[in-house]
């Protein structure tokens, strides 16, 4: 989350402190990964109001669910994978998000990074291999430039 | 203090914790004059290197440790997923095709 605030935070430093916290507030995978995307692609799109659109909507269905889930969670066959219907969601993120070769190395070195780290305690793969990827990324580029 | 309470100051402490951590970047590049070239691009490597980080370890990790066998129904339903994410970029085909292929292999074997 902490990589996400920073992530995101260049395309709204021309907002409201108001409709910062309000974005702060609303900030999921899902958001983050649609917004930034379409931030990074599509200068002219009106920011506040795209993230809006996504945020908004992801905010109240989950509130919904998670109703759901302390209602009828138990009764959920054991069998049914639904968790991996989470990393899928992140995977049709990710592909759009990768764009250029230091992107695709960013992705190569964070993935098999978050792997390597899977035993470490707290997510500290994740954080880990997260923030290799995006040094191996920025490596590639300068090296690209020469 | 009684344990109703209780629970409910960790609630309050909890959310401020995870709301401050969200707005901790987004409320301090205010006081950037302008985001310096490079950490714009480190910044713009970010969604990459993260939804890869989330998404390797679910599909590969089996109880603790890689698994990169067939026995791991996951990598074909990913395999499968990633194909439908990179041709269609439509996120309910995706999760539809990654969870169908998953469920399948699993009636099969």
């Amino acid at each position: 989350m902490l990589m996400y605030s920073a992530s995101i935070a260049p395309y709204l430093r021309e907002l409201s402190t108001r409709w910062r916290a309000g974005i702060a507030y609303l900030l999921t995978d899902q958001a983050y990964a649609l917004s930034v995307t379409r931030f990074g692609a599509d200068g002219t799109v009106r920011r506040r109001w795209y993230y809006l659109g996504v945020a908004a909507p992801l905010w109240i269905v989950w509130q919904l669910c998670t109703v759901a889930g302390v209602v009828v969670g138990t009764r959920v066959p054991e069998s049914l994978p639904l968790s991996f219907a989470v990393p899928l969601t992140f995977l049709a993120l990710l592909l759009p998000a990768v764009t250029d070769r230091a992107g695709a190395v960013a992705a190569v070195v964070g993935g098999a990074g978050a792997v390597l780290g899977a035993d470490l305690p707290l997510n500290l793969g994740l954080i880990a291999g997260a923030v290799a990827g995006v040094v191996a990324g920025v490596a590639v580029e300068a090296g690209g430039d020469r | 203090m009684t344990a109703a309470t209780e629970v409910w100051a960790i609630v309050v402490a909890v959310g401020v914790g995870t709301f401050c951590i969200r707005f901790s970047f987004i409320y301090l590049f205010e006081y950037l004059s302008e985001v310096p070239d490079g950490l714009e691009r480190a910044l713009r490597l970010v969604p990459a290197a993260v939804l890869s980080a989330l998404v390797v370890p679910a599909v590969v990790v089996v109880d603790g440790s890689p698994a990169l066998s067939l026995d791991n129904g996951r990598l074909l339903a990913a395999g499968a997923a990633a194909v439908v994410a990179w041709r269609t970029e439509n996120i309910l085909a995706t999760i539809a095709v990654g969870m169908a292929v998953l469920l399948g292999l699993r009636l099969v074997v």
